[in-house]
């Protein structure tokens, strides 16, 4: 299955956007015969015992004539499912020590699943961000609008810091029906604050999807000599010998990457960790063992 | 040494820079931008091994380059004694100041000696100063031709020697004398001359006169600095004792209030006074107070005529009181006697005034506050002069109307007196035509052969015509308003006939031609001869208006003691100090004539005017001809301008065309003077050429060493 993704540095080397999501969702179509996942998406949902008030139109003659019991069957819900696709656009995402940056890595990940979700006749919305919503588009599932979806995402953001409150916040305040928000950032910003919004948008019912996306270099912290290091968000700078801050780097790291994880995890929020060497794809597949593992394909209302 | 352009020393500077550059903490050079700092801490700063001084040699090499480089830029040169002096002219000032009478007041005078002192301070050796005081005349204390440097002179001490005199401020005549000094200097140098200023130390009085400069054209390059000295705000009155003619001519007091007795007095008030009411007093010479006091009341800036009661005889000054500034509160003033004059007629009266010449002479009101006219007759004599034994003081009888024939031996007494200053008045009426006796009796007094007299046969009546108005006894008769002299017929009188050589003066003549008053000088006195009587039964001119001024004319001018009953300060004395004529200052010192010469120069800065100068107070001073004769009094004052010490505007002398200081512009052209001077020398020296090549071969030598290393240690870093 490998061998059929395709390397993000040559994917990266496509200027257009919307054809890197093509290339990616065509791609993962064509690995998904052989997908173990195969059969799960049916439109059948449950049966459930008749109850005076339902509609009789709904009873199941056929599992009558078998039981003697009168079922209602019921089936996936017939609107699609609203999916929300909030991307950080701040300074941090600016750093890459690939030929690409993590941004524009960010930037092809939620068009891909853009273009995924709107081939699934998803809803599909976009919040772009950085200390602060830059862009806001409703989910809606109409022509155009993975055209548009693709404009605003390459808009490159003025904005310095990371901010995820307010994001969260304002999709809290807007979106009112439950559906699908997948969070695309470095998460580089103290934990407990997106702790406490995460949980807020839990309770609201919907479910999130948390893709981090680190470049290795972050991870390993690969600063070979000494130097002065400028913050991309503050423009603060300071000296670093790397001989002798490397372990706390990795240490301090390790542990706000498992606050993160464990605060996704208290929440049952679905964390994954995406670096910006491995292949898009990826992402499609957490999308779907998203929906998997949550219970909660298509049809969940 | 000094530097043309030492901005550029500033240069010098980037000596420190390799050396700080060295020494500060380096930080690496490259940044690395990362995407957050959350998980880094700051490493402590190294201090790196560059941060000692490595090449001690190559850094000493590269800042004495810089230096060299910074110096050369900045052009040095030196100014040595000699360049100074070769390009410099001297500057030629004048130090004037005021040492007139209105220096007194305050502490003008220790201002003055202050303000000498401070510009003294501003001297250098080159300058070439002189110093001059001004009153009425200016006095050089040290010439330009002085040998003392000025820089080192004790200007202040040459001033404190002198002190302020009596007399008034001729601020116009100092300045063109200071300006003439200086120009007369630059000449006998034979130099082109510097900077020419006069510095002009004084209270700058309004009163100071400036006429001078009227006609004088003030030189383009001789420049003014006023030195104002101030006083507090004070009043200062000032007080004047006039002459009664003052008062009919200038302040409209007529004749009347004239007769009121009593002295007018005019007390004037400076413009920035500040009390308005005084009182006046009469001193004797002792300076005790007599009579009684007067207050007055003058507004500021006015002045007023007041009548002092008619002081004391022995009142010698009135004093005002009341102002802060007493230098001119004293006006010192001869108090008139009353004298007693006596006209002598000699002649025979007729019962009939008709017919009387005396009886119309005794009617003429001569008298005035100074003297009294009485008119005596005598009978002529035989044998006795009308005189006396003695001939009269031409003073005590100006007059003497002749009528008769004196006789032989007597007429020497008349001629005597006429030498010594008298007049005789022969009046030749019809009477005395006739007397064969007076044809030969007035060729022997006059002294004229010729002279020839008969009576006029014409039956009409004659008028005067052909008056000498510039004779003493026609000049108040002038003005064309009353010289109508066709009202006064004459019905008789005689035809004069005079050699032509004689001397005779022919002050009026007949209409037919005839002389009608004839004048005979004969050395101080005066010979007249009237052609008719005045009586009305020959004339009308005794019954006219014109006969008393007339008669007064024969009495002769004013009296010499009139003459000098006030003079001012510096004022001529309008009479010649003849030869053993003695001056008696009020001090009591005795000034004998004719003067040392000497004594002369020594008082006076310029020759002449030395009687002006020997007066040289106010006061009473006394005079007399020789040792025998009495003193005449007369009193010296202040001279009243002197009094106006309010400050005078200095746009009035520069409508005379005087030239003030500008001092920004001065400052200026001294800079630009100085840099141009600079620029020369420095031309003429180049060190600038010596730094740069010592500056390349530095560079050169720090090429050669630093090779060196590099070749011998390829791999070590610099």
């Amino acid at each position: 299955m490998t061998t059929a993704k395709i390397d993000p540095a040559a994917l990266m080397r496509i200027r257009n956007l919307q054809l890197r999501a093509k290339r990616v969702v065509e791609g993962f179509y064509n690995g998904l015969h052989r997908s173990p996942y195969h059969g799960f998406s049916v439109e059948f949902s449950q049966y459930r015992p008749y109850t005076e008030g339902d509609d009789p139109k709904g009873i199941d003659w056929k599992l009558y004539a078998r039981t003697d019991r009168y079922h209602i069957k019921q089936f996936e819900d017939e609107t699609s499912r609203r999916c929300y696709l909030a991307v950080d656009q701040s300074r941090s995402m600016a750093y890459g020590s690939l030929a690409y940056d993590k941004a524009e890595y960010a930037r092809t990940v939620a068009a891909t699943l853009a273009y995924f979700l709107t081939q699934q006749r998803d809803s599909v919305g976009l919040i772009t961000f950085a200390d602060d919503v830059t862009d806001f588009i409703p989910s809606r599932h109409r022509p155009g609008h993975f055209r548009r979806i693709l404009v605003s995402l390459e808009k490159s953001s003025q904005a310095t810091s990371t901010s995820v409150v307010k994001p969260l916040e304002k999709i809290a305040s807007t979106v009112r029906r439950r559906g699908l928000i997948i969070l695309i950032s470095d998460f580089l910003a103290p934990v407990d604050a997106l702790r406490r919004h995460l949980s807020h948008l839990r309770g609201r019912g919907h479910e999130v999807m948390v893709l981090r996306i680190l470049d290795p270099a972050e991870i390993s912290f690969s600063i070979q000599e000494s130097t002065v290091v400028q913050d991309l968000e503050s423009g603060r700078e300071i000296f670093v010998d790397p001989g002798s801050v490397k372990d706390s780097y990795q240490q301090k790291f390790k542990e706000h990457a498992e606050q993160i994880v464990a605060a996704c995890n208290a929440l049952g929020v679905r964390q994954s960790i995406m670096m910006t060497n491995t292949p898009i794809e990826n992402a499609l597949f957490e999308l779907i063992s998203t929906s998997v593992h949550s219970g909660t394909g298509r049809g969940a209302r | 040494m000094s530097l043309l352009a030492p901005f550029f020393v500033l240069g010098a500077l980037a000596i420190g820079l390799p050396i700080l550059f060295h020494l500060v903490r380096r930080e690496p050079k490259n940044k690395i931008p990362f995407s957050s700092l959350l998980f880094l801490d700051p490493s402590p700063a190294r201090i790196s091994r560059r941060s000692r001084l490595d090449n001690w040699l190559l850094l000493l090499l590269r800042a004495l380059a810089l230096l060299f480089i910074a110096a050369a830029f900045a052009r040095p040169f030196w100014r040595s004694s000699d360049s100074v002096a070769a390009v410099a002219n001297p500057n030629y000032t004048v130090l004037l100041v005021d040492r007139s009478a209105s220096m007194k007041c305050g502490d003008l005078w220790e201002q003055a000696i202050q303000r000498v002192q401070t510009q003294s301070a501003l001297f250098t050796s080159a300058d070439k100063v002189s110093l001059i005081v001004y009153d009425s005349q200016p006095l050089v204390l040290r010439g330009f031709e002085h040998g003392d440097s000025p820089a080192s002179s004790n200007w202040s001490d040459v001033l404190a020697e002198t002190k302020p005199t009596w007399f008034g401020s001729n601020l116009g005549d100092a300045l063109v004398f200071a300006s003439e000094s200086i120009e007369e200097s630059i000449r006998n140098d034979n130099d082109e001359g510097g900077k020419r200023s006069v510095i002009v130390v004084s209270d700058f009085q309004s009163g100071s006169q400036l006429g001078r400069l009227q006609s004088y054209q003030w030189p383009i390059a001789t420049n003014v600095r006023w030195e104002q000295l101030a006083l507090p705000p004070g009043t200062n009155a000032t007080v004047y004792a006039m002459q009664d003619r003052d008062t009919d001519d200038a302040e409209g007091l007529n004749v009347t209030e004239r007769d009121r007795g009593g002295i007018p007095v005019r007390v004037t008030n400076a413009a920035n006074s500040t009390s308005s009411v005084f009182r006046l007093n009469w001193k004797d010479a002792a300076g005790n107070n007599v009579g009684e006091s007067l207050q007055v009341a003058v507004p500021p800036g006015a002045s007023k005529v007041v009548r002092a009661a008619q002081p004391p005889n022995d009142a010698t000054a009135i004093e005002l009181f009341g102002d802060e500034y007493g230098f001119d509160n004293t006006c010192f003033t001869i108090v008139p006697k009353a004298s007693e004059q006596k006209i002598l007629f000699v002649g025979t009266d007729t019962d009939d005034p008709r017919d009387s010449l005396l009886y119309y002479l005794q009617r003429v009101n001569l008298d005035s506050p100074q003297r009294t006219v009485i008119v005596e007759a005598k009978e002529p004599s035989e044998t006795e002069s009308p005189f006396g034994e003695l001939v009269p003081d031409s003073q005590d009888v100006p007059l003497v109307v002749l009528h008769s024939i004196p006789a032989a031996n007597v007429r020497i007494a008349y001629q005597n007196y006429v030498r010594s200053g008298g007049h005789v008045l022969l009046v030749l009426d019809s009477e005395m035509v006739e007397n064969s006796a007076t044809v030969p009796m007035i060729r022997e007094l006059v002294d004229d052969s010729l002279f020839n007299l008969q009576m006029n046969e014409s039956k009409d009546y004659s008028l005067l015509t052909r008056i000498d108005f510039t004779s003493s006894l026609f000049s108040a008769f002038a003005d064309a308003r009353f010289s109508d002299f066709s009202k006064i017929q004459f019905w008789k009188h005689g035809t004069i006939e005079t050699g032509d050589k004689s001397g005779w003066l022919t002050l009026a003549s007949f209409d037919d031609r005839q002389p009608a008053l004839l004048q005979k000088p004969l050395e101080k006195g005066d010979w007249f001869v009237m052609a008719a009587g005045w009586q009305p039964t020959e004339s009308q001119l005794a019954l006219s208006t014109k006969f008393v001024p007339i008669i007064a004319g024969m009495l002769g001018g004013a009296a010499p003691g009139d003459q000098l009953a006030s003079r001012e300060l510096g004022q001529a004395m309008g009479w010649e100090a003849q030869d053993s004529a003695i001056l008696i200052k009020p001090n009591g010192d005795e000034v004998r004539f004719p003067l040392d010469q000497d004594a002369t120069t020594q008082t006076d800065g310029r020759s002449g005017q030395s009687l002006a100068r020997i007066v040289d107070a106010p006061g009473i001073y006394r005079w007399r001809l020789a040792e025998e004769t009495e003193h005449q009094s007369f009193a010296v004052n202040l001279p009243p301008s002197e009094s106006e010490i309010d400050p005078l505007d200095p746009s009035v002398l520069e409508q005379w065309g005087v030239r003030f200081t500008d001092d920004q512009k001065e400052a200026r052209q001294v800079t630009s003077d100085r840099l141009k001077r600079d620029g020369e020398i420095e031309q003429g020296q180049q060190w600038w050429r010596v730094l740069l090549l010592a500056a390349l071969g530095i560079i050169g030598l720090e090429t050669f060493i630093s090779g060196r290393r590099k070749s011998a240690a390829p791999a070590t870093p610099n």
